[in-house]
């Protein structure tokens, strides 16, 4: 029996071992992408804008989805951008003034509300859609081994040309990204860290460095995540942004 | 060329470098041999980087936006600015700057047939007003512009004529013993022009000196006065000092207190010496 159990434990060590060295790099984004997509529940965030080492804005939002495709942030703090909206519907994204009741087209590019983060950044929860992934070497961070993945734009309109990925091998945690330019040179550097219980095994606060400017940095952070949100299919349309919810 | 160099040098074959405006410059501390970073969206809409040689500033040209062209735009060479917009050996469009934009439309004709007269790719050449809908409310408000003008001329001009009239009635006595000691009506007249004329100078002189106070006020605050309406969408209102309205207006102004000055000086010319003389 002893020797059973011998072969035995080996063989289900070994079997798990082969399927995590086995994992393709676009597997592994993907099961990043669905721990991170929090898309069908209702979460609300705080955004802190630091400018020279200084904090300069807080921002509150909820955020609002049907699916990952169309997705709503609407802004709770401060008083001044109370009730503006960021609404994504598949590529497209807008958004909503309540001042003057009017809806412009944005890019996904720009900045979200001035932040470090682009609002691409913000309401597109997923990578593999966008990127193609390779596996690198595996890296080893305060001695745990950690997978690096390189992922390349699969088309210009992309918001980043190139993305490396840094993950946990033992839970898949995601850690740091750096976001690279057309030309190949660093524009900014997400790291993602576990401040509260709020996820089991997933970051709850997200640093985005400016690479390109000094001391400036924006942090996210989920204060608070209810499950199971979601809101009718097509309910999120951009003709409706001006309707309460 | 070499004239519209402020500081630094021109751009001399070297594909890796960057001119720009003197209040860019400013803001940005730059000096000749400084690494720039430009980033850039390009054609097809992705984020590119580049980093570019501080060569020089650029000296400010006397058109309407100088400063807005000072502290926004950059000169590179045709290499570079393809790296950046990832449009390698490919121009998409050529922008020509005039001295008057009101000759746009005019000009616009003649660039197109001298561009296609010698073969090669076919240009086709649009003015701001055609390309933007919403450009023809410039000469909406210009117009809005010179109305409140004439507005301002007749008021202005009312009260000048006024004040002219009134000083003319405080002082018929003066003008009655002026003339009873045989002064001419001619006399008299270019008395009171002359009084028109140095009340127009001072008037003139008040104004010049206030704006420039402001215009320096202003100038030490930073130029240009820029607002936000929202976060994402930030405007600016450039302030544009046309030196022709200026002089337009000094002119029109001492012209106004001479005509003005006009009536009062021909009706006290006429008085009789007798008839005031006896007036209580």
């Amino acid at each position: 029996m002893k020797k059973r159990l011998m072969i035995v434990i080996p063989l289900i060590l070994f079997a798990f071992q082969a399927t995590s060295v086995d994992l393709t790099g676009r597997e592994i984004v993907a099961i990043v992408d669905d721990a991170l997509d929090k898309t069908g529940g209702l979460s609300e965030t705080e955004m802190r804008v630091y400018r020279d080492g200084k904090l300069r804005k807080t921002y509150r939002m909820v955020m609002k989805s049907c699916s990952p495709d169309r997705i709503l942030a609407e802004f709770l703090y401060p008083p001044r951008n109370k009730g503006q909206k960021f609404l994504k519907v598949n590529d497209s994204l807008w958004l909503y003034y309540p001042n003057t009741g009017k809806t412009l087209r944005i890019s996904a590019k720009a900045s979200f509300s001035g932040s470090d983060f682009s609002n691409a950044d913000i309401l597109s929860v997923r990578l593999d859609k966008d990127y193609e992934v390779q596996r690198t070497d595996m890296e080893y961070w305060d001695g745990e081994a950690v997978y690096k993945l390189d992922l390349r734009a699969k088309s210009e309109g992309a918001t980043y040309s190139r993305i490396l990925y840094w993950v946990r091998e033992k839970d898949r945690m995601p850690l740091e990204r750096e976001f690279y330019s057309l030309s190949g040179l660093l524009l900014k550097t997400l790291v993602m860290t576990k401040e509260t219980d709020l996820f089991e095994k997933m970051p709850d606060t997200y640093i985005m460095i400016n690479v390109l400017e000094k001391n400036k940095k924006s942090v996210l952070q989920y204060l608070s995540y209810r499950e199971s949100q979601a809101l009718p299919p097509d309910t999120l349309r951009q003709n409706s942004l001006s309707k309460r919810r | 060329m070499k004239k519209s160099v402020e500081s630094g040098q021109l751009l001399v074959g070297n594909p890796r470098q960057i001119v720009t405006g003197i209040r860019l410059a400013e803001i940005l501390d730059l000096k000749p041999g400084d690494l720039v970073m430009l980033m850039a969206q390009t054609l097809q809409g992705s984020l590119n980087l580049i980093e570019l040689e501080f060569a020089g500033t650029k000296k400010a040209e006397s058109s309407t936006n100088a400063t807005h062209m000072s502290a926004h735009c950059v000169e590179m060479p045709l290499a570079a600015a393809q790296k950046l917009l990832n449009m390698p050996d490919r121009v998409s469009q050529l922008v020509v700057r005039l001295e008057n934009p009101r000759n746009a439309p005019g000009l616009s004709g003649q660039i197109q047939k001298a561009l296609n007269e010698n073969g090669g790719p076919l240009f086709r050449v649009r003015d701001y007003a055609s390309i933007i809908p919403g450009f023809g409310v410039n000469t909406l408000f210009r117009y809005i512009g010179l109305l409140v003008g004439a507005v301002f001329f007749l008021v202005i001009g009312a009260g000048i004529a006024n004040v002219m009239y009134m000083s003319v009635m405080e002082r018929r006595k003066e003008i009655g013993t002026m003339k009873a000691i045989g002064m001419e009506q001619r006399e008299i007249r270019r008395l009171f022009l002359m009084e028109g004329g140095f009340l127009a100078i001072g008037g003139i002189l008040i104004g010049l000196f206030s704006f420039l106070f402001i215009l320096a006020t202003n100038l030490l605050d930073g130029l240009p006065i820029s607002f936000a309406f929202s976060e994402t969408e930030p405007d600016q209102v450039l302030l544009s000092i046309d030196c022709g309205v200026l002089w337009a207006s000094r002119i029109i102004t001492f012209l106004a207190c001479l005509a003005a000055a006009c009536f009062p000086s021909a009706y006290s010319a006429r008085l009789k010496p007798v008839d005031i003389l006896r007036e209580e």
